[in-house]
């Protein structure tokens, strides 16, 4: 178990390297800097300002330079907001999308696997059907077409819930969000887990647990569970990836100070390292995730610890 | 089922990995090509799939609309018409879907609006499976350090986040329809590369497959009518099952505001338009929303049905 | 005289298809009694595994069964499962094929062992495991407390059967039904196996039943042999008087079919010619008559009954005169 951590853990820092080298080297390949789409400003204080932060030296010893930085946890000044660092910046907008994040994942993980679960046990009845073309309805309907509509019916008509902005993580602002960015991993984790519940019904261990007599309560929970779970686990890393692109899209709509803004609107902008900054943080999100998922898989699957 | 009546065929060997290609493979793995009869048993199969029969009779529709009303239906996708900004949807009248903001015929716009998303979708999928089949195709045939090598790199692109790299290389490069095409396939390639890798090594080995060479079959004759059957099957419902992925992916980068070029739009970007105008003129959100989850929902139901086709099990 | 522990009267087993309905089990009636092995042979498509799963109630969800089947007396037929659930593993066991997928690759030996126990008997999880171990040890496995431990992978092919077969014993059962437990298995640990079943069935009177399709398996260990064919039951009879006295083409046959090592080595291998039917659209009439080397008219318009030749030894076949292997073209 251990020997096979290690090897994850070490293969994530090539992973990691890469992904700072491309944004940087793509960022900068790009035509235009930070300061051109500001007020036209005298040559000579752009030239100051530019030599300020660095981008008159070679290309090769800006990255050497940003590199040094990064490793100390450093991301360096926000080349547009003026002022503020990428890392002060990040820490403030972050928690916003961890929080619609983190919550979007539970409510579709509680939801999707119930769901999933009945309609693998009543396979090709109407608990089976109903719920799985609902489910690829889910699929269907990107979530920026979810997300007015839910504005739409719930904010505007029925005033229940508020039609955006945070509030501080008020818990009335944080629902509609969430459940937009929820609904079609919902969708996909009941579709997932009920064809994995399917196969694994369909094993021979689950005939013979049956013919040892357990009560289906059992044999589903005990027998049945960990195996449909793995594939579950192998999509935690793509799922991260679709809370992360829904989350650009659902700040946009509802007005949340999230990081996705400064994503987009840093790449308008030429905002080299803010982009940098956010882009690196979202590796590093997946690349955890995609960890924790190998290693949740290795608890789960023996047969894959001890190779 | 077997004529024994035998049931629980012992199936193992769960491809863990994203995705509906993942599954394909899963359930293809322990099939045997009988060449024919595969492919008439499951085109029956797929024939009684209600379901997937009327998606693809819808699918079928609304693509032949999206190509042939733009010829003649007499309004142009960006022509205004200032004197009937934002009219409601009316059957007299013209324009059966209304208009827009800027007086242009919502009708049309959608058909276009179905052809660049369609486009986009086969068009970027064409570009994955190109990657994607050639990179499996040759780790797994060639084996050894060459299929280490290409399987690693694989593994570590697996896990960069490429829709932020999408994203900044539109916003960098501009919004050419080409770029969004090879940014969306060379996105979306590594799920079939690994699928394509696992089932040619896989097939390599096959008890078939030796058999074949044994009785004296040339290696070309094995190729076409034991490894490109069984790798066909899965292409196929890869294709079918991507697709959507890759017209929701366009959608969303239109909806960014980094899709074509306006005044030509995807379905994606009517319906990013038309949120913005959701209160007022809320036909301008549904009309697109309905025509891009249809043809989602259809390709999804198709590839469904292809995969509960082609797989031996009794659903 | 000993007591009947199963009554098969009668089974009929059919599934329903998307290419129509297929009839597994036709009509067999069969019975088992306490303490010995009883035999059961045929090829695939015979039906005589899903005879054993409708038994025990294991049938596919597209499965149904008619006809009655009693465990000492009491019909188990049509019993829902949570009546069933409380005989199967208990009073009834039953082992599959292929003992690395018929083992749960998730759990570890050990548990999938003391569940029985502690569903049954209600067992403490201590007392549970000392059972176990003892169970381990009785199908000759060491170091049965560490291996309760570990993952079924962990174990060989031959081992698992062996686990299998101590999980199957545990709950005491009346009788055991051992669905080709061998055909996965090498010769060298088919025998182990087999002389392991012989072992138990003296040491606890379990009754066994043995499905398989190798004959060789059935002289070695079976009491009582029932030969199947299409659904039906074609002979049965005492192990030795079948061997020695067998009256059903069939049965002449299968037993012609194996290669004998006595035999000339440039003489061609005897097959019985023709393919077994087709379960979805069975012919009336006998369904071995299509490949029968001694078929009269009547086999094609009716089944023949089952009738005793001598003492229990008992048989389904119109043909009267003598078998004496007419020559097959093959």
């Amino acid at each position: 178990m251990l020997k096979y951590s290690l090897k994850r853990f070490a293969g994530a820092i090539p992973t990691l390297l890469i992904i700072v080298t491309l944004s940087f080297f793509m960022l900068r390949a790009a035509p235009g800097g930070p300061f051109d789409m500001q007020r036209a400003m005298p040559p000579q204080i752009k030239k100051n300002i530019e030599k300020m932060y660095h981008l008159n030296e070679p290309l090769w010893e800006q990255y050497g330079r940003y590199l040094g930085n990064i490793v100390q946890g450093d991301f360096g000044p926000s080349y547009v907001y003026r002022g503020t660092t990428v890392n002060s910046l990040i820490a403030e907008g972050f928690p916003v999308d961890l929080i619609i994040g983190g919550f979007a994942l539970l409510i579709a993980l509680g939801l999707g696997i119930p769901i999933g679960i009945v309609a693998a046990m009543r396979q090709n009845t109407g608990w089976d059907y109903g719920p799985m073309a609902l489910a690829m309805l889910g699929i269907s309907v990107p979530n920026f077409v979810v997300a007015p509509i839910l504005i739409l019916v719930l904010a505007v008509e029925l005033q229940w819930l508020p039609a955006g902005g945070w509030a501080h993580g008020s818990p009335l602002h944080v629902i509609l969000p969430t459940v937009s960015l929820a609904a079609p991993l919902v969708a996909y984790i009941a579709r997932l887990m009920r064809g994995s519940m399917v196969e694994v019904l369909n094993s021979p261990y689950i005939r013979t647990a049956r013919a040892k007599g357990l009560p289906t309560r059992t044999v589903i929970l005990r027998h049945a569970l960990k195996p449909a779970l793995l594939p579950l686990v192998s999509y935690l890393g793509p799922a991260a990836v679709g809370i992360i692109t829904g989350s650009i899209v659902i700040e946009e709509i509802f007005a949340l100070p999230g990081i996705g803004r400064f994503f987009v609107n840093g790449a308008l902008n030429r905002d080299y390292t803010l982009v940098m900054g956010v882009t690196i943080l979202y590796g590093m999100l997946i690349i955890g995730v995609n960890l924790a998922a190998d290693l949740l898989y290795g608890v789960l699957d023996p047969r894959v610890r001890y190779q | 089922m077997s004529a024994d009546g035998r049931n629980g065929p012992g199936r193992l060997n769960w491809y863990p990995g994203r995705g509906a290609a993942e599954k394909a493979a899963a359930v293809l793995e322990h099939q045997d090509v009988e060449g024919r009869s595969l492919w008439r048993d499951a085109w029956n199969r797929l024939r009684h799939n209600r379901a997937a029969l009327a998606s693809g009779i819808l699918l079928a529709a609304i693509a032949l609309a999206a190509i042939v009303v733009p010829f003649f239906w007499p309004y142009g996708y960006a022509e205004p018409h200032w004197h009937l900004l934002d009219q409601a949807p009316t059957l007299t009248g013209g324009h059966l879907f209304g208009t827009d903001a800027l007086g242009r015929d919502l009708f049309v716009r959608v058909m276009w609006g179905c052809r660049i998303s369609l486009m986009v979708g086969v068009v970027a999928t064409l570009v994955t499976l190109a990657i994607g089949v050639t990179w499996g195709a040759v780790a797994g045939f060639m084996g050894g350090w060459v299929d280490a090598l290409m399987m690693r790199t694989v593994d570590i692109l697996y896990s960069i986040p490429f829709i932020p790299f999408v994203i900044i290389l539109m916003v960098l490069f501009g919004r050419d329809l080409f770029l969004i095409f090879v940014a969306i396939g060379a996105v979306s390639w590594l799920g079939i590369a690994r699928i394509v890798r696992g089932q040619t090594l896989s097939l390599r080995k096959k008890e078939f497959v030796e058999a074949a060479r044994a009785s004296g079959v040339s290696n070309g004759a094995i190729i076409r009518r034991h490894v490109v059957p069984n790798l066909l099957g899965i292409v196929i419902i890869y294709v079918t099952l991507t697709i959507p992925t890759v017209i929701l992916f366009e959608a969303f980068l239109s909806f960014l505001g980094l899709g074509v070029q306006a005044p030509m739009t995807s379905l994606g970007g009517l319906v990013s338009s038309g949120a913005a105008d959701m209160q007022s003129y809320p036909y301008l959100l549904y009309i697109p929303a309905v025509f891009l989850a249809a043809i989602v929902y259809c390709f999804n139901f198709i590839g469904d049905g292809l995969r509960d086709a082609l797989d031996p099990k009794d659903r | 005289m000993t007591e009947r522990v199963l009554d098969i009267d009668d089974l009929h087993v059919r599934f329903r298809t998307a290419d129509g309905v297929v009839n597994a089990v036709n009509g067999v009636s069969l019975g088992v009694d306490a303490g010995e092995v009883l035999g059961v042979v045929g090829e695939s498509g015979s039906g005589k595994s899903q005879l054993w799963l409708a038994v025990m109630g294991l049938l596919a969800r597209n499965g149904s069964a008619g006809g009655s089947v009693k465990l000492r007396g009491e019909e188990i037929l049509g019993l829902p499962n949570s009546k069933l659930n409380r005989l199967r593993g208990a009073r009834m066991g039953m082992i599959f094929q292929d003992p690395m997928t018929a083992l749960n690759p998730y759990l570890t030996v050990g548990r999938q062992m003391t569940e029985v126990l502690t569903w049954h008997r209600r067992m403490k999880r201590r007392d549970a495991v000392r059972r176990s171990v003892e169970a381990l040890e009785a199908v000759h496995i060491t170091a049965a407390e560490s291996r309760l431990g570990m993952y079924p992978h962990e174990f060989s092919g031959g081992m698992r059967q062996r686990v299998m077969i101590a999980m199957a014993l545990l709950g005491d059962p009346e009788v055991l039904i051992a669905d080709e437990p061998t055909t996965a298995l090498d010769v060298t640990v088919q025998a182990q196996i087999l002389a392991l079943l012989n072992e138990l069935r003296e040491r606890f009177g379990t009754a066994v039943v043995l499905v398989t399709h190798d004959l060789g398996v059935i002289a070695q260990v079976a009491d009582r042999v029932a030969v199947l064919y299409g659904g039906r039951l074609m002979e049965q009879a005492e192990s030795g008087e079948l061997f020695r006295h067998y009256r059903h083409p069939y049965t002449e046959g299968l037993l012609h079919s194996v290669p004998r090592l006595d035999e000339e080595r440039t003489a061609r291998l005897a097959t019985i010619p023709g393919n077994p039917p087709d379960l979805a659209h069975l012919p009336t009439g006998c369904p071995f008559a299509a490949r029968c080397a001694y078929v009269h008219d009547a086999c094609r318009r009716a089944m023949p009954p089952l009738e005793t030749v001598r003492g229990d030894h008992v048989r389904a076949c119109y043909h009267t005169g003598p078998l004496g292997r007419r020559e097959q073209v093959a």
